[in-house]
């Protein structure tokens, strides 16, 4: 089977820096980490929060376009192997998703935590969202990583 | 299922490389058919019975479990 879907490899590359960098700089701009720097002064004509926006909103989409390139990329030598395991940890990452929602809402209703403040239940289900993504791109690439050390050990 | 892939490939002195380029496989691939890892899908159990120049139930047997 090919998977004629998929991204050229680069990506991958492209990917792996700018979604931690994504998150990085949109978790410090979330706290307000930038906000003396690019925060300008309010006046009748001018929105000073602008520059903030525009940085949260590029960042969390560096974020999510970065997981999507990490995940929709081919390997270097793309063989119905290489599927399986694609499958294994689609399977498993959704897995291990649901398994953590029951748990989490168990818990909200158990100790009547629900998230709450600004956007608390937004950024918890963008969260559960992100972690099945984030399962799938661990669970693939160490999978894919010890085999290869393996098959290297017994090379050697 | 067990396999006789790495018998196979050892007798006609080929490294598990060589198999995987004349297949269209990785070499990570080949490893984990040899090391029962992964089951190839009968497309690729047909390739390297061709390539031994054997039936396919020579190198592939199933086991009581399966």
């Amino acid at each position: 089977m090919k998977s004629n879907w998929l991204l050229p490899n680069f990506f991958k590359k492209i990917g792996a820096v700018i979604a931690p960098l994504g998150l990085i700089v949109w978790i410090l701009g979330q706290i307000g980490f930038f906000d003396q720097y690019i925060i300008g002064e309010s006046t009748a004509m001018n929105y000073p929060y602008w520059p903030k926006v525009a940085l949260l909103a590029i960042s969390f989409f560096s974020f999510f376009f970065g997981v999507y390139f990490m995940v929709f990329v081919k390997e270097k030598k793309e063989d119905e192997f290489i599927d399986r395991l694609r499958l294994m940890s689609f399977q498993r990452g959704a897995f291990f998703q649901l398994f953590f929602m029951i748990i989490a809402f168990i818990w909200m209703i158990v100790f009547d935590k629900e998230p709450a403040g600004d956007g608390g239940l937004e950024v918890f289900l963008i969260f559960l969202i992100s972690l099945f993504w984030l399962f799938y791109i661990v669970h693939f690439n160490v999978s894919l990583y010890l085999i290869r050390k393996r098959a290297d050990e017994e090379f050697s | 299922m067990k396999n006789l892939v790495k018998e196979e490939r050892q007798k006609i002195n080929m490294t598990q490389q060589e198999l995987a380029d004349k297949i269209g496989v990785s070499r990570q691939s080949i490893f984990a058919i040899e090391t029962g890892k992964y089951v190839p899908s009968a497309i690729l159990v047909l390739k390297i019975a061709q390539l031994f120049k054997r039936k396919v139930e020579d190198i592939f047997m199933l086991e009581m479990e399966d």
